[in-house]
């Protein structure tokens, strides 16, 4: 059932960074030193409370964001210092990002929303495919507001997965859905990285998530407190929580 | 605390509107006191000169018709004078001055139109050779009391000594009649004493000019009319009412430009105002929904929320109005400066009336309240737990453009932009429509400026072609054409007749002139407002197009000439065409025509002439010294002096007009760009981790304003252009006319500075799209 995913190539490779904000006169530290690899093809849960430096870790993974201290590189590339523009074209290149408010074009209608990002990818998919693959085969003219919240999640993923991106991260991607709705979404994450062998990492305040996951790392107050591998990886829809 | 906060914040787009209302509330106030200031200033000026009310002039009328015309009924008092046109000498000066005699009481101010010495003193009695003259002529010529200068005084060169200089309240406005050009350089007022002047002129006992104040409520018509029978045999030229008196006219005609300017101006300026101030504030409320729901859970009433963005929109107006009421002292001190350039008071102080500042308050008032009110409308109708959830998600669907197949073929990036302006119709009017309010400004400005070069061309390069022309003191016999001819340079004469008339048309009655003319007249033609030759047909009459139409009548129609010299005959003639002028009212006929209904033999009044350049001197020396030349105007002078006293005030008011379009094209483009980023902020930031560049965003914001502005120029341009037709109609004259045409220039220079102004404002949002958190609007769910 396990693929051992350590014996292919580190993607990311994050030693010792830190991130501390300045709010006003207090300083806040989001992440210390933290030191982690992510490997091709892996699915990663990250899991921790609010506050945790979850999301802070997955924006710097994904180029929104750099560390304070520490080094991060990405296939050897350092995104420490890179630039806004590498950074920029990091991002349009590599990263699909999936979100928990989905942030789609309110303007422009699921096949649209899809589009938007194949029309700048370098071997995207065809972007009906990509709905497809998400279960929208049916819903591609619609307008957000004229869909759910899982069928806009949805939209999402299709539009972080028509470019064939290497890596797909998602922060709190079933945050703001009921259960059977969440479960669906997970479904098609996990179809995404089966048949796209995208790696993926997934941030999650949820233990019940952490089930599907190659391997779990839980985050408490900006740390790495425990690492764990599940001897058996669960399929979306066994999960409960 | 939280009002200061929120301005703080959105300090962009308020110093935009701010900028907006204060140009606004600027123009009012520089408009409305400096209309007050020449309103107040013009009736104390004419009760305390003791204006008259009917201008009076004539060949020669005994002194004992004084008491008569005092007899009439509604007559106050009447002042007889002696008043003649002069050629003068000028220091300095190498061609010919002119300029108009009047006579004055010898021991002291008259009783009607008094003078006001500004320096020296008054004329001693008998002496023959003092003056005092204008101040606007004495500050052209750099004159003094003290000063000599040469005048013809029937017939012989007088040195004539300045004792004093004054201003009249006749002549606020020193205009050389028959000409639209102030210069005060070579035309100038002077007053002589009665005695002298009487007997230089063969006028003892006697008056050619006469100045009528009626009683209160009395009917100037009727008393015109009485004078008129009274005068007639004593070879009246009509008498006038103020009205037709030209300086009166030119300052009313000046007063009512004012109070339309205070009108539209600001209007413009209010309006997008408002608009500016609508989008801000919605867009206020949309973002602070959950703060209206708290206070409306923690129970703070309608009112007290109303106030809060009322508040809001006055404290930003407030701000404009300051800035408006000193911006406005400013302007309206300047516009003081500049009419008193033209226009001579004994004080013209500006001044903003109280009545002015309370106005412009008020209106800042009504325009924060009118621009708040749909925004507290909407805060009001927000129910508290619904306020408390996020805004639901911007509902579009599939609308009309998507049934329009070239939007199938477009991105989605174009889409976006398309959809946004869909779905604010109103918003993306009302913008469209500033914008193109603004263009029009631009077009209608350059328009008149574009209009003053036309009547320039048309004028002197098409109509008026002769370098100089000469008018006689009394009208001379053919022969004079001969002596004019002789005169140095001179290479060509076209003499002329001009004779004052009553034309007479149903109960229509117009008091002008006609001219007679040559049938083939090569240097003065008759031209249209484009400049196209009208030639004058040998018999019948051709009238102005503008009396035609105020008449109502046409080509075919009769119309009777009733001649105001010699015995006054009466005739009809047929209206043979009608002419577009740019200048006054006049009426043409052939020569012989003329000649005929005055029972002469080919006598003139004067003659246009084309003088050797390389003689003008000599022209000049010896036109100084003919007696019988009452005037003389040279081309080359007028020309001069409209870039003397009109180039720099063009410049002027075109930069004005300029800056005037930029500022509501830039209020208008920044205020819509910061709100469309306040409002797209999350999608731009999604943009941006899906890996969209920085420019590649400026485009999706961009484009929508650039969109718009595709849109409002071509409607800024039609507009300006309508507007620019109803310019000649409105501000026609019985002085001026004025041509209409829009140049494609015109337009090119409208566009390119609204361009460059949008330009401007997308400089600075851009700025503002480099600072845009990515990370902070991933989180937040609006």
């Amino acid at each position: 059932m396990h693929e051992d995913h350590t014996q292919r190539p580190v993607i990311f490779n994050a030693q010792h960074i830190g991130k501390t904000y300045t709010m006003g006169e207090v300083e806040v530290v989001a992440l210390h030193d933290v030191s982690l690899t992510i490997n091709s093809g892996e699915l990663l849960v990250i899991l921790g409370a609010s506050g945790s430096g979850k999301s802070t870790l997955l924006n710097i993974l994904g180029g929104l964001d750099v560390p304070t201290t520490g080094t991060v590189s990405y296939r050897g590339q350092d995104l420490t210092n890179a630039d806004d523009k590498a950074l920029t074209l990091f991002r349009r290149k590599a990263v699909g990002f999936v979100f928990q408010f989905y942030n789609i074009i309110p303007s422009l209608t699921a096949l649209e929303n899809v589009k938007l990002v194949t029309d700048i990818a370098d071997d995207p998919m065809d972007p009906r495919e990509a709905l497809e693959l998400v279960g929208l085969g049916d819903r591609m003219s619609h307008f957000p507001a004229q869909m759910s919240g899982g069928e806009q999640q949805r939209v999402a993923i299709a539009r972080a997965v028509a470019k064939r991106p290497d890596v797909l991260l998602c922060d709190e991607p079933t945050g703001a859905l009921d259960f059977t709705t969440g479960i669906l979404v997970l479904d098609v994450i996990e179809k995404v990285h089966r048949e796209l062998d995208a790696t993926v990492a997934l941030i999650t305040h949820n233990a019940g998530i952490a089930d599907m996951a190659d391997r779990v790392i839980k985050m408490r107050s900006g740390e790495i407190v425990e690492e764990l591998r599940p001897t058996v990886r669960k399929m979306p829809k066994d999960l409960s929580w | 605390m939280k009002l200061i906060r929120e301005i703080g914040h959105m300090r962009g787009q308020l110093l935009a509107i701010v900028i907006v209302i204060g140009s606004g509330i600027a123009n009012f106030v520089a408009f409305r006191s400096v209309e007050a200031s020449l309103v107040l200033t013009q009736r104390a000026y004419y009760e305390e000169s003791q204006f008259a009310d009917v201008f009076i002039s004539a060949r020669r009328v005994p002194e004992s018709v004084h008491d008569r015309m005092q007899a009439i009924p509604g007559v106050a008092h009447v002042e007889t004078r002696v008043v003649t046109d002069v050629m003068l000498d000028i220091p300095g000066l190498n061609e010919p001055a002119s300029g108009l005699i009047s006579s004055i009481p010898d021991h002291g101010q008259p009783l009607l139109n008094r003078l006001h010495v500004q320096s020296g003193r008054w004329i001693r009695a008998g002496a023959d050779d003092e003056v005092i003259v204008s101040s606007a002529f004495a500050e052209a010529n750099d004159l003094q009391p003290g000063d000599i200068f040469s005048a013809v005084i029937n017939g012989r060169w007088r040195p004539l000594t300045i004792v004093g200089i004054a201003l009249s309240s006749e002549y606020v406005l020193e205009i050389r009649p028959g000409s639209f050009m102030i210069d005060n350089k070579r035309y100038g007022i002077m007053w002589m004493g009665r005695n002298a002047l009487a007997a230089a002129y063969d006028m003892k006992g006697a008056f050619n000019s006469a100045l009528v104040r009626l009683e209160p409520g009395a009917s100037e018509r009727t008393v015109i009319e009485e004078l008129d029978v009274i005068l007639k045999q004593y070879g009246s030229f009509g008498a006038i009412g103020r009205e037709d008196q030209m300086s009166h006219r030119f300052l009313t005609d000046e007063i009512a430009g004012l109070r339309i300017q205070a009108l539209i101006v600001p209007s413009i300026f209010l309006g997008v105002a408002i608009f500016l101030l609508n989008i801000a504030l919605l867009r206020l409320v949309s973002t602070q929904r959950m703060y209206i729901a708290i206070l409306k859970a923690f129970g703070y009433g309608n009112v007290r929320i109303a106030l809060h963005y009322i508040g809001f929109g006055i404290f930003s107006v407030a701000g404009g109005t300051l800035l408006g009421l000193i911006g406005g002292y400013y302007i309206g001190d300047w516009l003081v400066q500049l009419y008193t350039r033209f226009y001579r008071f004994p004080m013209l102080r500006f001044d903003m009336p109280e009545g002015v500042i309370l106005g412009a308050v008020g209106l800042s008032a009504l325009a924060a309240v009118l621009g708040a009110v749909s925004a507290v409308r909407t805060a009001l109708k927000l129910p508290p737990a619904e306020a408390m959830r996020p805004e639901a998600p911007r509902n579009y669907r599939a609308g009309f453009v998507e049934r329009w197949p070239i939007f199938r073929r477009l991105d989605p990036v174009m889409l976006m932009i398309v959809r946004n302006i869909v779905r604010r119709p109103v918003r993306a009017s009302i913008g469209i429509l500033s914008v193109a309010l603004a263009m029009s400004i631009l077009v209608m400005g350059r328009y008149m400026v574009e209009m003053f070069d036309t009547i320039l061309d048309v004028q002197f390069n098409r109509a008026a072609r002769e370098d100089a022309v000469v008018t006689f003191v009394l009208p001379r016999s053919a022969s004079a054409t001969m002596d004019l001819l002789h005169l140095p340079g001179v290479m060509r004469v076209e003499p002329f007749r001009t004779v004052g008339v009553d034309l007479e048309f149903g109960r229509h009655i117009k008091r002008t002139s006609v001219t007679g003319v040559m049938s083939m007249p090569d240097l003065h033609r008759v031209s249209d407002m484009k400049g196209a030759y009208r030639p004058v047909a040998p018999d019948g009459i051709t009238i102005s197009a503008y009396l035609a139409e105020k008449f109502g009548a046409s080509v075919g129609d009769t119309i009777t000439v009733k001649l105001l010299e010699g015995d006054r005959r009466s005739a009809p003639f047929i209206i043979h065409s009608l002419v577009d002028e740019i200048m006054g009212v006049q009426a043409y006929m052939s020569s012989h025509t003329l000649a005929h209904l005055l029972r002469e033999e080919g006598s003139l009044s004067g003659a246009y002439l084309q003088v050797d350049e390389q003689h003008l001197q000599e022209f000049y020396e010896v036109v100084k010294r003919t007696p019988t030349i009452a005037g003389v105007m040279l081309r080359n002078t007028a020309i001069q002096s409209f870039d003397d006293n009109y180039k720099e005030n063009m410049d002027v008011s075109s930069a004005y007009l300029v800056a005037f379009a930029a500022i509501i094209a830039f209020g208008v483009v920044y205020n819509s760009a910061r709100i469309a980023l306040s409002e797209r902020g999350n999608e731009l930031a999604s943009l941006r981790v899906l890996g969209f560049t920085r420019t590649e965003i400026s485009v999706v914001l961009l484009g929508e304003q650039v969109v718009l502005m595709l849109v409002a120029l071509p409607v800024g341009m039609a507009l300006g252009a309508y507007l620019s037709s109803l310019l000649p109609d409105a501000m026609a004259t019985d002085l001026f006319r004025f041509p209409f045409s829009i140049t494609m220039r015109n337009l090119g220079l409208g566009s390119f500075t609204i361009i460059v102004t949008a330009l401007v404002s997308g400089f600075f949002i851009r700025r503002r799209l480099q600072k845009l958190d990515l990370i902070a609007v991933l989180k937040s769910r609006e």
